[in-house]
């Protein structure tokens, strides 16, 4: 295309004008479309203050996200297939970034490696990595760019509560006691002293950096459920669920609450240890101190969900502690809560008296008749 | 000879003047420098230095086969273009002689450029084992990552027999109505037997044969690990027990070594010297325990069990690696040259993007036009008989096309040296052979026909 001079100022000119022309379009279009996607999505995160590698993405790769994100997860799942997992952290990053605001890919990702791929690796070293990856993944970028989202908070609290508190993995035990370990290089035994740790910073860092615990949170929930031990892994899955539980409304605060009970629960049943790091030694017993806290929380808990789901639990738990009680040697306090929880159960399930329920099975879940298939009679 | 060279030197002359080249070199340096730091691992420095190799090649392999199709699209059609061409034509120079010294041009820069990249990251990978590595990761990773291990799989074992018995069988049971060609059914049949092959029950055996080449005299003296996966029938319960024995196939049971694993994942297992068979082939034996002690496990179909051995240093794969490399960009730029010499730009740089891709995709969907075929014989209803004709015209070009890019990606030399397999001398002449020398042979025949035959002195408006 040969123009003459002037017509190529002029041809200049307007191709300019409408480069700003469009830019001012698209900048107005822009304020109007943010501002109509804060007001309908307040979860989401604002663009203007994602991280470089989310703006990047994100304004590149515009629509194209989604087909990348679905390449790539195709990859992880092939690499899976194929058991080569050195690339799916990498991947899961890349697959997280590319869509932030997306509670369930990172639940799911979160998930996949501290569940699916460590029970891969035949070494408990090695699972204990894969299940701090996930953790890594959720706590140190999920939770970050989507702080008011209350399940990734759960989603957490549920490494804590069941990977690692649990039994289902049969590397669990060298996992509490990595827990245990290195919380017990911060905390000594376990038990926080505020005062001292307010003027500690080297200790308030390394419990900011490598748990992301923030004292301030965590002397509150001591304050209202504690004292907690932090060495215990449940006492982390509380920590988490409490700063999910006020961003939640409603129904959707039920998992943080549940999670807060039934970590309770388990604190009660075992939650003093006998750790020592030279010896290798990792006991639990019961720490029966922290009943009454858990019996208030059941009631508040219930004022709110009143569900036989957490009637049952009370129960289950009123009856473990009596057991509890009755083999440390202390039948009245024992007596008392026998006393007190069978008065609650429905009448075709109460136990005659005392030594009748000491010598039942203590695996019974105790719900109401019309909620349980598989309740069988207390009488004799 | 000197007039191929003259056009050599002049593409190379150009190629340094542009600044496609100088930004390339750029994207490259940080790709070989600042990516390998980039990338997370699974945790591990072992896990960090694989990520590290497998990363800085994928991404320098596909933006030096970027680079390569669009600069070989230019290389002629901007020329044509600009009437620069005509200068070279009316010189007493064949249009192969044009074609060749192109190639060779661009062919330098890429070697240039893969060396550059080459050495950055056998650097990084020398500095992270001299310096961020401990002694015992040093050893790991001198054992499995800076190193070249051959990789033996067991041999086929002979089915044929024990297929046409079953397909006997099948075809009398259902009174020869299958309802799937013959070809189709017995492919399925031979996955069908080699899968029950991998099942291995409680109190019972499995045997591999294992061709291990080289001096057996040396043999002891390597590091040999048997790689292997399984599932087994109860995850959480039972850990899998059993002895690996290893010898020949006169005494199949001359070393053994217990195992007691985790009843899923990749496992490995360094054969020591005592328990190594002096003779080949290996006959690899697992005895499964009884089973109050152990369950049913299933060995992976694909990845079952493999012999990796210590044959060689990581330098010499590496530069076999970036060898492959660089005969696979030659091959697109034979093919960007001479798509060159017919179109004009942008349409050459479209032309051969279409091209990679129609490759690209025709393998992906080769592996699945047996399935497609199979599908359609089994419906009750047939189909109307075009959409066979269609189907069966597609599979057979998407076959053809597939078979004709083998050579191109038969090795993923960023695969295999992060994984430390070794890439055979063999696999190197192969592609060699292919993408150096008889694809851009007959690429170049056709360049030169093209070239010949087109009017370059077309009057513009």
């Amino acid at each position: 295309m040969n123009l003459q001079p002037t017509r190529k100022t002029v041809a200049h000119i307007v191709i300019l004008l409408g480069i700003l022309a469009a830019w001012y379009t698209g900048g107005t279009m822009n304020r109007k479309l943010a501002a109509d996607r804060a007001a309908r999505h307040p979860h989401l995160q604002s663009l203007e203050t994602a991280p470089p590698a989310v703006l990047f993405t994100t304004l590149v790769l515009g629509g194209f996200r989604g087909l990348l994100v679905d390449m790539l997860w195709l990859r992880v799942s092939v690499l899976q297939d194929q058991g080569d997992y050195v690339e799916v952290v990498q991947l899961s990053d890349w697959i997280t970034r590319l869509d932030p605001n997306s509670t369930e890919v990172w639940q799911f990702h979160a998930w996949n490696m501290a569940y699916n791929i460590s029970v891969m690796m035949p070494d408990p070293v090695d699972r204990w990595r894969w299940i701090q990856n996930g953790i890594h993944l959720l706590r140190d970028e999920g939770i970050v760019l989507n702080p008011s989202e209350p399940q990734l908070y759960h989603a957490l609290g549920w490494l804590y509560q069941h990977k690692i508190g649990g039994t289902t993995d049969d590397a669990h035990g060298y996992y509490k006691r990595q827990l245990a370990g290195t919380m017990q290089t911060i905390l000594e035994h376990g038990f926080p002293d505020y005062e001292s740790l307010r003027n500690d910073t080297t200790r308030t860092e390394r419990l900011r950096r490598e748990f992301k615990l923030d004292t301030t949170v965590m002397e509150a929930v001591d304050r209202d459920l504690g004292p907690l031990d932090w060495r215990a892994p449940e006492t982390h899955a509380i920590y988490w669920a409490w700063q999910g539980l006020p961003l939640a409304t409603g129904n959707a605060a039920l998992p943080c609450e549940r999670m807060i009970i039934q970590s309770l629960s388990e604190l009660v049943r075992h939650g003093r240890l006998h750790f020592d790091r030279e010896t290798d030694t990792y006991r639990q017993s019961p720490d029966t101190n922290l009943l009454s806290r858990v019996l208030t929380r059941f009631e508040t808990t219930i004022q709110t969900f009143d569900l036989e789901g957490f009637h049952a639990g009370r129960r289950t738990l009123v009856t473990d502690a009596a057991r509890i009680f009755h083999n440390q040697g202390d039948p009245a306090t024992a007596r008392r809560l026998f006393e007190r929880f069978n008065a609650e159960l429905p009448p075709p399930m109460r136990f005659p008296d005392f030594e009748t329920f000491i010598k039942s099975p203590s695996d019974t879940y105790y719900l109401e008749p019309r909620h349980n298939h598989d309740v069988h009679p207390n009488t004799p | 000879m000197r007039k191929i060279a003259a056009i050599t030197i002049l593409t190379l002359r150009t190629a340094i003047r542009s600044r496609l080249v100088a930004a390339l070199i750029v994207i490259l340096l940080i790709a070989a420098v600042i990516l390998p730091g980039a990338v997370r691992g699974d945790g591990t420095l072992p896990g960090q230095v694989r990520m590290a190799i497998a990363y800085t090649l994928g991404v320098t392999r596909i933006l030096l086969s970027m680079a390569a199709l669009w600069a070989a699209a230019g290389a002629i059609a901007l020329e044509v273009e600009d009437r620069q061409i005509h200068m070279v034509m009316t010189k007493p120079i064949t249009a192969f002689q044009v074609w060749t010294g192109k190639w060779l041009g661009l062919l330098f820069i890429h070697a240039g450029m893969l060396t550059i990249v080459g050495i950055l990251l056998y650097a990084g990978l020398m500095w992270t084992l001299h310096r961020s590595a401990s002694p015992a990761e040093q050893d790991l990773l001198r054992e499995h990552l800076y190193t070249s291990r051959l990789r033996i799989v067991p041999e086929e074992p002979d089915l044929t027999t024990e297929i046409q018995a079953r397909f006997n069988a099948l075809r009398q049971a259902t009174d020869g109505d299958t309802s799937l060609p013959d070809d189709t059914l017995l492919a399925n049949l031979a996955n069908s037997i080699r899968a029950e092959r991998l099942v291995v029950a409680p109190g019972q055996s499995r045997q591999w044969i294992l061709h291990v080449p080289g001096c057996q005299s040396t043999v002891d003296s390597r590091v040999i690990t048997l790689r292997y996966r399984f599932v087994s029938s109860f995850r959480d319960r039972l850990p899998v027990t059993g002895t690996w024995w290893i010898g020949n196939p006169d005494e199949p049971r001359l070393g053994s070594i217990p195992v007691d694993e985790k009843p899923e994942g990749v496992h490995r297992l360094d054969i020591p010297a005592s328990a190594r068979s002096s003779s080949t082939p290996w006959v690899l034996t697992f005895d499964n325990e009884t089973r109050d002690k152990s369950n049913t496990v299933v060995f992976d179909f694909n990845r079952g069990i493999e012999l990796l051995i210590e044959d060689g240093t990581m330098g010499a794969n590496l530069f076999r690696g970036l060898w492959i490399i660089l005969a696979q960009l030659a091959l697109l730029t034979a093919v960007g040259i001479t798509v060159s010499t017919g179109f004009s730009m942008p349409v050459t740089s479209f032309t051969t993007t279409a091209l990679l891709c129609i490759c690209l995709l025709s393998r992906w969907a080769a592996d699945d036009s047996l399935t497609v075929s199979g599908d359609h014989h089994g419906t009750s209803s047939p189909p109307p008989e075009i959409v066979p004709i269609l189907t069966e015209t597609g599979e057979w070009i998407i076959n053809r096309v597939a078979h004709a890019t083998n050579p191109l990606f038969a090795v993923s030399p960023s695969n295999r040296l992060a994984d430390g397999i070794r890439i055979t001398w063999a696999e190197t002449g192969h592609s060699t052979l292919w993408m150096l020398l008889i694809y851009p042979a007959i690429l170049a025949a056709i360049g030169h026909i093209i070239l010949r035959r087109r009017e370059l002195a077309l009057p513009t408006t």
